[in-house]
């Protein structure tokens, strides 16, 4: 059983989790100096969609979606439903998993081959996920004040640049993200692995949820809005990862000029992070859709599907924006709103009707 | 419990194999770190020429004494190409080490590259990921290759040398900016905004000065690289000139903070005023549709080198600190009428509108129907050593 | 060669893995063992071959067939 407080982490950075280095580029480059509005607006679509799933989970305390898609639609229509988030789930992970190996590789390690990056993750997340939910949310726990105290610490270091001149024009565009739906998808609406975990909640999760999903949003929302103050909407726009360019800006005095590893590490931890909540997620829906009984033989099958997914998710990032600016809405409307709003509407006629024949 | 802990044992270990990275781990010998770049291209067979300096390790005190004479500090390497990775890469052919090219301190590029327009550079220099755009570039007047290959004395290492320089002219001097980096040209060029980069030039050569007992000469103004003037870019491309006097009003305009002196004229002749600047604040108004920007300058007066004369009541300092004010003010109005007669928009006038009135149908009409008012305001608050002046005859004030 | 390296290094896993299951009497586990391993194999033998199976772009075209039947 995790507490309230650990979910509410465990939420904040599994979000956060390959956000910081996948769209912030993709952003600037949409909406100009006004991009930091955009994760603000994506973050709201997050909360309503949490507001969906809140529902769905306190119709059926103590189960998790795969468990209530199995009592709401049967043990068929339930059993691909399960399947389909098992899916959902070893695709993430694959996504983040290649993201990172993709970033690894550019900046700071060019020559490991990306298959040990995601062998070795996996190696380390399926054995904390093995331990259970406990040492999950500890363990993210305890990593946190870790993260975000040197990645602030090292983004306030770099404000020495700080020119307001790079955030005008403001207040031209404030409804881009309307424009780009894509971003109301991720990472908001993938937020729905963490309701795996909910069962596991000692109590007030709703609460921890919504919260942290309103806390990536500001996050990444403060994120975009430095990054664009620091480089400037022109060259923000244009490079790979401008939050590691930002920070390997940084001069500290005359002696502190490299920092940057510093974020490499960070980023790597959050991405970890989101990929013990997909792993979490894929483990207990195989052992509730299929009442399995073992742990570890499933983590290794996982394992394997996943380092092959995450070599053959995409051909190159290149192609994965194109793609991703294409179906992502709509991928994750699917199975993180459509699916789950279906979810409530069936638990909730069924109910009236219950109720009505018992009147009677 | 065992099994657990077996199980944790190996993991441990295998994760080694990507901590002690493998694949990407290079040792501190195994690098040779770049000092300074130089970049080149001729603009008839499109050829790209580097320059790398290199930090030489074994040199320094302890390396005094060894068989051979004293070792250079730095040394220089070119190679060319028909593009610049290509150019980098036959870099293997003389240098047994891998560059490190994110240690560079200064980045120096020819004249002739310059006026050609330097956006194929800049593309380069953003697409490495561990190159550094955060570090200066330096136009070059005349030899490019004499400059990459000149020492400098005092500093033993040419483009800290060049670094630490920049910084006083831009703290004592005003004759120098901070944002003259490799990221300001290019943010400033993707804004359509003006910007100046210093000019480096070899000062002249006495004898052989490809060795390093140059060291033993004690004129040092030869023999070694001074910073000239200021190189006007826009757009990537090298349009003008600017000369010493020019760049510190430049630098007054552009907003830049730092200490500079000046001569005033006042009462029947000059006094020397040790001014700061605390920046410059503008204001976009309209007046009659034409835009109106209000530049306002802030300084800080010191007595500090004004030999001449010295206020002793209250009027003279009010009389010192408007002709100041008076004096400064009609030289950067005259500059920037000056500059922007030849359609140099150094104020940044036309970024300026874009920014506050992004709705404009011309912009570009707009910028160069505005009017300048230049406001410049003095206060009186440094002092020398001295409350009043020697009288003595012998001699001028 | 990549074939032969991916059969040394998954085949045994998997294998074993199952026998053990199966030794243990899990017969539901094995079977779904089984099913997400080998389809993790499959995956791994198309990147082995040079031909891998590009997921998003599987993905896209599931979506694109879907709304294709949607808007029929």
């Amino acid at each position: 059983m995790i507490s309230r407080g650990q979910y509410y982490l465990l939420t904040v950075n599994y979000t956060l989790g390959t956000t910081l280095f996948v769209t912030i580029n993709a952003m600037i480059g949409e909406a100009g100096p006004d991009a930091w509005m955009m994760p603000l607006w994506a973050g709201i679509t997050g909360m309503l969609a949490a507001l969906i799933w809140i529902a769905l989970l306190r119709s059926a305390p103590g189960r998790s979606p795969v468990e209530i898609a199995r009592d709401a639609w049967g043990p068929a229509a339930g059993a691909v439903v399960g399947i389909l988030y098992l899916a959902v789930f070893c695709v993430t992970a694959a996504w983040a998993l290649r993201n990172l190996s993709d970033f690894m590789n550019m900046t700071i390690m060019p020559r490991t081959p990306p298959s040990m990056f995601h062998i070795m993750f996996l190696f380390v997340a399926g054995y904390a996920v093995a331990q259970g939910s406990e040492t999950v949310g500890r363990l993210n726990a305890v990593a946190t004040p870790f993260l975000a105290g040197p990645f602030w610490i090292s983004l306030a270091l770099a404000t020495a640049d700080w020119d307001w001149e790079r955030l005008e024009p403001a207040f031209r565009d404030p409804w881009a993200i309307f424009r780009f739906p894509s971003h109301l998808g991720f990472p908001f609406l993938e937020a729905f692995a963490m309701t795996m975990l909910w069962p596991k909640v000692r109590s007030g999760a709703a609460g921890a949820l919504v919260l942290g999903i309103a806390s990536a949003a500001l996050s990444i929302s403060l994120v975009v809005f430095m990054v664009t103050g620091l480089l400037g909407p022109e060259r923000a726009a244009r490079i790979n990862y401008p939050i590691y360019t930002v920070v390997q800006e940084v001069e500290f005095g005359k002696a502190l000029v490299n920092i940057h590893s510093v974020l490499t590490v960070i980023l790597i931890t959050l991405i970890f992070v989101k990929l013990l909540v997909l792993l979490y997620a894929a483990c207990e829906t195989i052992s509730q859709l299929f009442r399995t009984s073992s742990r570890w033989p499933h983590l290794l099958a996982l394992g394997i599907l996943i380092s092959a997914g995450a070599v053959s998710i995409y051909e190159n990032p290149i192609q994965n924006r194109i793609l991703n600016n294409r179906y992502t809405f709509i991928y994750d409307g699917f199975y993180a709103v459509l699916i789950p709003a279906l979810l409530l509407a069936t638990v909730r006629l069924r109910r009236a009707l219950a109720g009505r024949s018992r009147r009677r | 419990m065992i099994r657990r802990k077996a199980a944790a044992a190996a993991v441990l270990a295998l994760s080694a194999a990507l901590m002690a990275s493998c694949w990407d781990k290079i040792e501190l010998n195994e690098l040779t770190l770049v000092s300074m770049a130089g970049l080149d291209r001729d603009p008839e067979s499109g050829i790209y020429t580097i320059w790398l300096q290199v930090i030489n390790p074994a040199s320094g005190a302890s390396a005094k004494g060894t068989p051979g004479g004293e070792q250079s500090p730095v040394y220089t390497y070119e190679a060319s190409g028909s593009s610049l990775a290509e150019a980098h890469l036959k870099f293997y052919h003389l240098i047994p080490r891998k560059t490190f090219i994110h240690h560079a301190k200064a980045v120096l590029i020819s004249e002739r590259a310059a006026r050609q327009g330097m956006k194929d550079f800049m593309n380069f220099s953003e697409l490495q990921p561990d190159a550094r755009t955060s570090i200066p570039l330096l136009v070059v007047e005349g030899s490019i290759d004499e400059v990459m290959r000149t020492f400098t004395p005092l500093e033993r290492t040419p483009s800290e040398s060049l670094a630490s320089r920049l910084e006083l002219l831009n703290e004592y001097a005003l004759r120098s900016a901070r944002r003259i980096e490799l990221r300001d040209v290019i943010e400033r060029s993707e804004r359509d905004e003006w910007i100046v980069l210093p000019i480096a030039a070899a000062t002249p050569k006495t004898g052989n000065f490809n060795s390093w007992d140059s060291d033993a000469s004690i004129d040092a103004n030869r023999n070694q690289l001074r910073i000239n003037g200021g190189a006007v870019i826009r757009n990537y491309r090298m349009v003008g000139r600017l000369g010493e006097d020019d760049l510190v009003l430049y630098h007054l305009l552009d907003g830049e903070r730092g200490r500079f002196v000046r001569r005033i004229p006042f009462r029947d002749g000059h006094v020397t005023a040790s001014l700061e600047s605390r920046g410059a604040k503008r204001r976009l108004a309209w007046e009659n549709g034409r835009p109106v920007v209000r530049i306002r300058l802030r300084l800080n007066l010191s007595t500090l080198a004004m030999k001449e004369f010295h206020p002793q009541t209250l009027e003279d300092i009010r009389e010192l600190e408007s002709a100041v004010n008076q004096a400064l003010a009609g030289e950067l109005a005259a500059f920037a009428d000056r500059t922007r007669a030849k359609g140099w928009d150094l104020l940044r006038i036309g970024s300026l509108l874009r920014r506050k009135a992004p709705k404009l149908a011309n912009p570009g009409q707009a910028a160069a129907d505005a009017k300048i008012r230049i406001e410049v305001k003095t206060r009186l608050t440094g002092m020398g050593n001295l409350s009043r002046l020697y009288e003595g005859t012998g001699g001028t004030p | 060669m990549r074939m032969w390296l991916l059969y040394l290094v998954l085949a045994p896993l998997i294998v074993l893995q199952a026998a053990w299951l199966i030794y243990r009497k899990k017969f539901r586990d094995t079977a779904v063992f089984l099913a997400i391993s080998l389809a993790g194999f499959a995956l791994w033998a198309g990147i082995a071959y040079g031909r891998p199976i590009i997921l998003n772009a599987a993905i896209g075209r599931i979506i694109e067939a879907a709304k294709a039947l949607a808007f029929f």
